[in-house]
């Protein structure tokens, strides 16, 4: 099951007239996993998005859901996916418990008590005497998330559902999906314009950028590259790790292969490094500064445009 | 009367024929469903409506699915644990080897004389005992995750037991120029627990300390109410930073500023799986500069 594909788009495009919103997307969302989808504010997330949900129609290209192709078993795999998009709607002069019970009443339920313990792991009371239109904005994003998982879907699409929370609502829905996620073995795809929240939160990430999708990367890969460290390859990695330890004073370095070392400490440079390890007769075959940060690696990516 | 008896009977019959209908099509959604459930696709659930005779069975359904899914997630975790325990190892075993080997060349070759020697020698013999400490940690990991540790529960006087843990520290802090307090109540104090597990938590969590806090003083607390006992061990190191504190008693974490020494991310997973199976509690607070407390509770026995 693992690596298996969930939802794939391929050449996904939306035009309105002659202006195009978005233009062949291709994202690969895979089982069990969170994919964000980064990018400024009007990059074209929620387009994609309100695509894949069927709230707009497709221009052109495929949208394939759980090995299936969208349009003609829209009954079928919408039942299968929990979403919100912008600030969910509710009925205002009703209750949360009570606009759940619609839901639940409208699409079925998948257990006894669905809509209490849906509101119990959201954090919010069960039948409780608040309209929603007397909600903050916190308490609505959560009866956002309640309704999209009333139904125990295997797919949840969020789009911005951080938006507009103070700093410890961020990390409550933060820790709430990582471990819908991580102990329930969900599939998100999230939306953010907000890079340090989507590398706290995804384990893939596609960027999104004036209508087209400019990278799609595992965050492993990610976090390898902006790791700051030296790499050297040399013929005895045995004499190495002494001199290191000996006469540069470096305790972090690893070992990470036969002829390969890499050197974590930051006080080391490249230079010194080299030059101690030549002349106590260590052939080094290689030697490689490796100092990219995330943003910078965004920055290049986008072509100037920064992210907050 | 005749007229208004078959229009009645017409009626009931229409009634159940559209009953039946619905009830057909639901059976055959459920088996559509299922059929994909049989397949392994545990993300599937089943429906039903409110007024639904299938709902307590749709439901029933639901709960074994849900709980099938459960344990495949438990399962996958432990495999990729694994997965990165291995790759994990490589270089946790290679890197002291490396350095170890080198020192030792440099020794072979009489490359140093005199004090040096002895230093160097010292350095090898070090690194080759944090080797075997090592293995010992790694061995112990794979006890716990296999299920293969036995428990020995045996009611006992915890105050007694620490005691003689501390003890057993007590050179090695000294060595490490660490200042140490033990605040142990004189009464006896009983706590249900395995002697070998609870000496390895402990062991861990000062290990853990001499490694990584750079400390200067220790505190063992231990204190007591009318059900719980609750332990304390407090530091004045380096402390662990706020980003790594959620983390530090997951399988192989280990925090930047100790990724290349001799650590392996194991011995604190240890101590919270150990605790756990002693029916306790494991947490850590730390400042960053002003140091680490490890509390750990256990009910009273």
């Amino acid at each position: 099951m693992e690596n298996q594909i969930i939802l794939r788009t391929k050449g996904l495009t939306k035009k309105y007239g002659n202006i195009t919103a978005v233009e062949k997307i291709n994202i690969n969302v895979k089982r069990g996993r969170i994919y964000g989808l980064l990018g400024r504010n009007g990059a074209g997330k929620t387009t994609i998005m309100k695509m894949i949900l069927g709230l707009i129609a497709v221009s052109s290209g495929d949208v394939e859901v759980f090995g299936e192709k969208l349009p003609g078993n829209e009954n079928q795999i919408y039942k299968r996916i929990g979403s919100i998009i912008e600030t969910p709607s509710f009925y205002s002069y009703l209750t949360g418990t009570e606009n759940l019970e619609i839901f639940a009443r409208l699409r079925g339920t998948i257990k006894k008590d669905a809509v209490k313990s849906a509101l119990e792991v959201t954090g919010l009371p069960y039948k409780d005497k608040k309209p929603f239109s007397s909600y903050s904005l916190g308490m609505k994003q959560r009866l956002g998330i309640a309704n999209a998982i009333l139904n125990d879907p295997g797919l949840l699409i969020l789009d911005e559902p951080t938006n507009g929370l103070d700093p410890v609502g961020i990390v409550e829905i933060r820790k709430f999906l990582q471990n819908l996620c991580r102990e329930q073995g969900k599939t998100i795809i999230i939306s953010s314009h907000i890079l340090s929240e989507i590398a706290l939160l995804a384990d893939d990430i596609g960027i999104i950028h004036g209508g087209h999708l400019v990278k799609e990367i595992s965050m492993r890969e990610l976090e390898e590259k902006n790791k700051k460290y030296i790499e050297i390859k040399v013929d005895s990695v045995p004499k190495a790790a002494q001199l290191l330890e000996n006469l540069l004073n470096c305790k972090n370095y690893a070992v990470t292969d036969k002829n390969c070392v890499e050197i974590y400490e930051d006080t080391l440079d490249p230079v010194s490094v080299a030059n101690c390890l030549v002349t106590h007769g260590v052939g080094l075959s290689s030697l490689h500064f490796k100092h990219e940060t995330l943003e910078d690696y965004f920055t290049a990516l986008t072509g100037g445009a920064r992210f907050e | 009367m005749i007229w208004i008896s078959i229009a009645g009977l017409g009626v009931i019959i229409l009634y159940q024929f559209i009953y039946i209908r619905n009830t057909k099509r639901q059976m055959k959604e459920i088996s559509y469903i299922l059929d994909d459930i049989c397949s392994g696709n545990l993300d599937r659930r089943l429906l039903a409506d409110e007024n639904s005779i299938v709902r307590e069975l749709v439901y029933k359904i639901n709960e074994i699915v849900i709980r099938d899914k459960e344990k495949f997630l438990e399962k996958e975790k432990s495999e990729r644990a694994y997965k990165k325990l291995v790759t994990s190892l490589s270089h946790d075993i290679r890197t002291p080897l490396a350095s170890l080997i080198g020192y030792l060349e440099v020794l072979e070759k009489n490359g140093v004389t005199g004090g040096e020697r002895d230093e160097f020698l010292k350095i090898a013999k070090r690194k080759a005992v944090n080797l075997g400490d090592y293995i010992q940690e790694l061995f112990e990991f794979l006890k716990i995750e296999s299920g293969e540790w036995v428990y020995d529960l045996k009611k006992q006087n915890i105050c007694e037991v620490t005691r003689l843990i501390l003890a057993d520290w007590i050179i090695k802090l000294e060595e490490n120029k660490i200042e140490y307090k033990f605040e142990i109540p004189e009464e006896a104090v009983y706590v249900v627990l395995d002697k070998s597990a609870y000496t390895r938590i402990l062991t861990n969590l000062i290990a853990n300390m001499i490694r990584h806090s750079h400390a200067t003083q220790l505190t063992v607390r231990i204190s007591y109410s009318l059900n719980k006992i609750s332990l304390s061990i407090t530091d004045n190191g380096i402390g662990i930073d706020e980003k790594d504190l959620p983390f530090v008693f997951d399988r192989l974490y280990k925090c930047d500023t100790s990724r290349g020494d001799n650590s392996n991310g194991l011995g604190l997973s240890i101590a919270k799986e150990l605790t756990a199976s002693l029916h306790g509690e494991i947490h850590a607070e730390s400042y960053c500069g002003r140091g680490t407390t490890f509390r750990l509770t256990f009910p009273k026995a």
